[in-house]
């Protein structure tokens, strides 16, 4: 069994590099992988798991961090928006207008990436019921729709 | 081709430019205000209000002082003075009585974040509940409890006019011909009551502001803000400093809205930094406190009394706007203003009669909002104008056409439309036939479903002061690329790649070698109003061009020595200067924007420094008892319209196409105009389908979370249609006019007609939720009035 | 953030879970279970809870286990949603999943607790009130198992330091039919006005439903009238409402009349539907 109190060190494993942090056992991911680890691209929205701000990877599963503790996963490997290598995703946003801000982002891209491993073949159904997650104020979802469906060889209009 | 011709004929204008700040986008690379932290940086947090308007006892502090990692604990004590940009109304933390749910009443500051939040759960308040005036109805009754008891003392700009002893922040009146003679000459007549509750920005990136002092007192602000030049205007007066030793920093942001507008965080912070010596202080507001302590959008009550001939053209209108700007007006006064002054909307009704009020309640106060006022006047006008329609048995697009403002024809402010004034018809004809108007409006499916349809117009001009203004500098880098240096913040409209393209268009070089400086600093950039009011491709992109002739005035002159001709001989394009008549003979720009250096070394010139400004061009204030005058720099109009699908049984619809023609004089990157106006759409729709707040019996927020304060989510948004009209603007870059908030204007009106075309019965109170739409379908059945 | 300190316990055994609370609450830090923490951490920030302790449940093997074991389906309590919805083997149980707050919250979201939580609506009870699912306990006072109505009765009925370890439903009731409708006040990521499961099972109609009245019921007064198949299907359901006496949900998502309307509407479209 394992007992965190305090400060403790734990190791998150995080874009294929191993980081040693002090954190207290409340600490959530989201904030400890700002505020300890340096990676600003998670964003903070609400940390209420409304917004999908703070969307990243936990062993591949896409995952709100402002709802989960860091303790809770050491030893996972955990993928950021600077951990992110699909060039073919990231151009399909920058030439759908699947942004405008920003800020949302690095967690569509997050969730879109977690969606598209897990089969390309997508429907407008399970784009919905995964992308429905995350909240955009700017773009009003159509620069969002076209870029996941660009990204997923789909044809746009 | 020759170099010369390389770029002479491409077009970069009117083109897909891509966002500069893309890649950095999608790689999280881009630094919001929150993602730097000075070193030694401490941590605020807040004590708000649980009531919405109560008189503070005592507040207990030991508990939280003793904590150890917390450096200090602020009451409003600290900081008795009233800020506001157009009326002194607001202490940053409060001062006697909280007179809304969640105002600020204490801060903390502590060397970790957690320290903060915890010893704010320390702090004991004691409150005497007050009365509340939760309701438009309740501040305006005989008698009602004063939110401002010293409003007399305020401090205010004078085209404001409080009323003493009310509640009544401001009053705008348009007081435009003879209305008992409007109503004379008028065949029919409609009155209608028209409201909604507050609601909120909500951007993404909720307000944070991290403020130091240096040991010279030069104050340094890092800030989540659309004005950064206000900011510092505002500071410097309230904290007594020199405007030229505060500094702000406005980065990348992400989603202002308006809410950023003015002043928000920045006055807190420097109170707080300025209590614990200076150091930097950061203060981010939970999503909660961005809702509900920060401000949002104001409620609106209208009554509205339209008279017209049978032909439909309109004689008179009667209106009346209270904007619920909830406990504190400051900007919200404009607002109203803004509101009162666009009225009667892009139509022309020779007599008007108007007031607009700016209404304290105990509701969240509001600020600047994306439309600033013309969602409600909007809103209620055309409301009325579909009652109208429907008296007159009408088509509602008719009735707008044959009243739609055109050149020649005098604003509710009595000011001449001039050739600049856009296509309405033009708009109104589009929408409609996008959306299959002439095919019918309401059709029965054969599952019950009801399709029905809706349309709206619209109109705004920046809501702007008369000495709006906007500067640009440029410089040049070695190889010829070009630095520009704006005022404006990139809050995700694309107005710093709207900037890159006028000028590489000017200088036809291909837009990456304009560099635009992506974070505003105030002692580097050149004045600029704020980001706000859709002004900031049209004032800046003036300022950007009159820099790049500037430029070019000067590389010419430089040039013209080695070339040995005149000035007025030569061209600037494609990197080079060069002679128009014989483009070989030339000099790349790079020999020439830093130095030029003769082959025996002598040197001419030096680096070139183009300079641009605008000042916004003929505008008056209003007249305090007519309205009269010239406010608006340049009016955008258009229509929306949807299309929606409604099961009767229980009211809930779909969106299943939305559309708008805009009239916005030349549309310089068609992508980003498209994301703007879509953008403006989602919100509309928002606004008009779901958002708003919920206050229970004491004015308390009951729906303070994004949980229960509903956007709109992916899967929710219909099939989007956008089409431009190209009306030019004279004195528009390129024949732009400003088109940022524009978006937002026209879904309440349309979703509301369709609506209440599929229920049988008119719905005039937003949001429009399934509910509502039910219980009107069921007024409908059962034959009620 | 949650600003308070814990002391985070992550037992591999049932006993050792039951070990670490008693240590901590015998030094008095109030210690919660741990799911998937969607609540602690939101309640948490919120200060609306403050525990001192956290045990983490998602380790033991019981409380991760989806599968048939002895002609049942076992779910353990720390199984996330999104597991039930993409193993349909119990649909009723992956339909009622599937509605509740969004896919990616549903990563972490876990049917323990969903109904053991906080928040009163507690859907995922609704298909193991219908089918008199089994309900297994550890605690201090050691392991037990008790029926769903007794375990479960608007909130689930816990000793002082027992959790939830897992939910059993005898394999039968798997493959029944079942009609689900869920209804929100705009939009489908929301709390439900009115979340409603119906199963025909031994020829009787069984409904269960969420966000009517202020907990999760099974509708027993009025199941009676539901099943008289001789009646058409709208009158059943006005029988049915009439006969309910306890309090509908009236807030600002939606009024108690509004309610009761799209109850009706469920209720005759789902007989309907059940009967053919």
């Amino acid at each position: 069994m394992v007992k965190y109190e305090g400060n403790v060190t734990i190791t998150l494993l995080i874009n294929s590099e191993r980081y040693s942090v002090v954190v207290r056992p409340a600490d959530t991911l989201l904030r400890v992988v700002r505020e300890k680890v340096g990676l600003r691209g998670t964003k903070i929205g609400c940390e209420n798991g409304d917004c999908g701000a703070c969307t990243l990877l936990v062993d591949g599963v896409v995952t709100k961090s402002c709802m989960v503790l860091a303790v809770e996963v050491d030893g996972t490997e955990i993928t950021t928006i600077e951990g992110l290598k699909n060039d073919r995703l990231k151009d399909a946003f920058i030439s759908e207008g699947g942004f405008q801000c920003g800020y949302c982002t690095s967690g569509y891209l997050m969730n879109a990436e977690a969606l598209l491993r897990r089969t390309p073949e997508l429907s407008d159904e399970e784009i919905r019921v995964w992308l429905e997650s995350n909240l955009c104020r700017c773009t009003g979802y159509e620069g969002i729709e076209r870029a996941v469906k660009r990204a997923a060889g789909q044809k746009t209009q | 081709m020759r170099r010369s011709e390389r770029l002479s004929g491409r077009q970069i204008v009117g083109t897909n430019v891509a966002r500069a700040d893309g890649k950095d986008k999608v790689a999280g690379k881009v630094r919001y205000a929150d993602d730097v932290w000075p070193p030694g940086t401490l941590f605020a947090a807040l004590v708000t209000s649980p009531h919405a308007h109560a008189r503070i006892v005592s507040i207990e502090s030991d508990g939280a002082q003793s904590l150890p990692g917390v450096r200090a604990v602020f009451t409003g004590a600290d900081f008795p003075h009233r800020l506001g940009i157009y009326l002194g109304d607001k202490s940053p933390l409060a001062n006697g009585k909280v007179r809304y749910f969640g105002e600020p009443v204490a801060a903390v500051v502590a060397e970790t974040e957690a320290d903060a939040v915890e010893a704010t759960h320390r702090i004991r308040v004691r409150y005497d509940e007050l009365p509340t005036v939760n309701s438009l109805a309740d501040a305006l009754a005989e008698g009602a409890p004063l939110l401002h008891e010293q409003m007399d003392e305020y401090t205010h700009i004078p085209d404001i006019h409080p009323e003493s002893g009310s509640n009544i922040a401001n009053r705008t009146k348009v007081r435009k011909g003879n209305i008992e003679k409007g109503f004379r000459e008028a065949e029919a007549e409609i009155e209608g009551e028209f409201s909604f509750p507050p609601g909120d920005h909500a951007a993404m990136e909720p307000r944070v502001a991290i403020a130091e002092i240096g040991a010279d007192e030069r104050v340094l602000i890092r800030t989540s803000t659309q004005a950064p030049f206000v900011v510092r205007d505002l500071i410097s007066r309230a904290f007594e400093i020199p405007v030229g030793k505060v500094k702000v920093v406005a980065p990348r942001v992400g989603g202002g809205f308006g809410g950023k507008a003015g002043i928000q965080l920045e006055a807190l912070a420097v109170l707080l930094s300025r209590g614990v010596g200076g150091r930097p202080v950061r203060v981010a507001n939970s999503r909660e406190q961005d809702l509900v302590s920060s401000p949002g959008r104001p409620g609106l009550f209208a009554r509205v009394r339209l008279g017209a001939r049978r032909d439909g053209k309109l004689t008179v209108a009667k209106v009346l706007l209270i904007y619920d700007s909830g406990a504190y007006a400051d900007y919200a006064v404009n607002v109203s203003r803004a509101g009162g002054f666009s009225l009667p909307g892009p139509y022309f009704i020779p007599n008007i009669e108007a007031d607009s009020l700016c209404v304290y309640t105990n509701h969240t106060f509001a600020t600047a909002f994306r439309g600033f006022g013309h969602v409600e006047m909007t809103y209620a006008m055309e409301r009325a104008i579909d009652h109208l329609a429907v008296k007159l048995r009408m088509d509602p697009v008719q009735l707008r056409i044959v009243n739609a403002i055109r050149a020649g024809d005098t604003t509710g402010g009595n000011a001449v439309m001039d050739r600049n004034t856009g296509n309405l018809p033009k708009c109104l004809e589009t929408v409609s036939e996008r959306l299959d108007w002439n095919k019918g409006t309401r059709t029965i499916l054969e599952n019950g479903c009801v399709r029905a349809k809706g349309i709206s117009a619209f109109w705004k001009a920046p809501a702007i002061p008369t000495f709006t203004d906007a500067s640009v500098i440029i410089t040049f880098n070695e190889d010829g690329s070009v630095n520009l240096s704006t005022g404006i913040v990139e809050i995700g409209q694309g107005s710093h790649t709207g900037l890159a393209q006028i000028v590489a268009e000017k200088l036809a070089i291909d837009p990456s070698a304009v560099h635009v400086i992506a974070e505003i600093a105030t002692d580097q950039a050149p004045h600029d109003w704020q980001t706000a009011a859709s002004r900031s491709l049209f004032m800046a992109g003036r300022a950007a061009i009159a820099a790049v002739d500037d430029a070019v005035a000067q590389i010419k002159q430089i040039a013209s020595a080695p070339l040995r001709c005149s000035v007025e001989d030569l061209e600037v394009a494609g990197n080079r200067v060069y002679q128009r008549d014989d483009p070989d003979h030339g000099i790349p720009l790079p020999d020439v924007v830093v130095h030029y250096v003769y082959p025996n070394g002598n040197t001419i010139g030096g680096p070139v420094i183009g300079r641009g400004k605008y000042v916004a061009r003929g505008l008056t204030g209003i007249d305090e008892q007519t309205g009269a005058g010239r406010p608006g720099l340049e009016w955008t109009m258009g229509s929306q319209g949807v299309e929606v699908e409604v099961d009767p049984r229980d009211g809930s619809y779909r969106i299943l196409r939305a559309a708008c023609c805009m009239d916005v004089g030349r549309v310089i990157n068609p992508a980003l105009a498209r994301g703007q106006i879509v953008g403006g759409m989602a919100m509309s729709i928002g606004y008009a389908a779901r958002e708003s707040f919920h206050f229970d019996s004491r004015g308390r927020v009951v729906n303070g979370t994004l949980r229960d304060y509903k956007l709109l989510r992916y899967g929710d948004h219909p099939e989007y249609i956008v089409d431009f009209v190209e009306t030019p603007q004279a004195d528009g870059p390129f024949g732009l006019r400003g088109l940022g908030e524009q978006g937002i204007l026209g879904i309440p009106g349309a979703l509301s007609a369709a609506l209440s075309l599929a229920a049988g019965r008119q719905i005039d109170s937003l949001p429009l939720t399934p509910e509502v739409v039910w219980r009107a379908a069921c007024g409908a059945s059962s034959g009620e009035p | 953030m949650i600003h308070f300190d814990l002391v985070y316990y992550r037992p591999d055994t049932i006993d050792e879970a039951v070990a670490a609370f008693q240590e901590a609450a015998s030094r008095g830090l109030d210690p919660l279970y741990l799911g998937g923490g969607t609540e602690i951490t939101t309640f948490g920030r919120q200060g609306k809870i403050r525990p001192g302790a956290l045990i983490d449940l998602k380790r033991i093997p019981e409380c991760a286990s989806f599968g048939i074991e002895d002609g049942r389906l076992a779910i353990g309590a720390a199984v996330p949603l999104n597991r039930v919805v993409d193993d349909p083997v119990f649909p009723a149980l992956a339909e009622v999943c599937a509605s509740i707050a969004d896919r990616t919250v549903r990563n972490r979201l876990t049917v323990g607790g969903n109904i053991a939580g906080r928040l009163s609506y507690r859907e995922a009870v609704l298909p193991f009130l219908l089918c008199d699912a089994q309900f297994d306990f550890a605690g201090p006072s050691g392991r037990r198992s008790a029926g769903v109505h007794e375990a479960f009765q608007g909130r689930l009925r816990l000793q002082a330091g027992e959790f939830l370890v897992a939910v059993r439903v005898p394999e039968r009731f798997l493959r029944l039919p079942c009609y689900h409708r869920r209804r929100e006040r705009s939009g489908r990521v929301d709390y439900p006005l009115v979340s409603m499961l119906l199963s025909k099972i031994d020829g009787t109609i069984r409904c269960a439903v969420s966000g009517f009245f202020a907990t999760p019921q099974r509708l027993e007064p009025g199941e009676f009238a539901l099943s008289d198949s001789s009646a058409p299907a709208a009158e059943r359901a006005v029988a049915a409402l009439e006969s309910l006496s306890e309090k509908v949900r009236d807030d600002f998502r939606a009024s108690a009349d509004y309610r009761k309307h799209l109850f009706g509407l469920a209720l005759a479209e789902g007989l309907s539907t059940l009967e053919g």
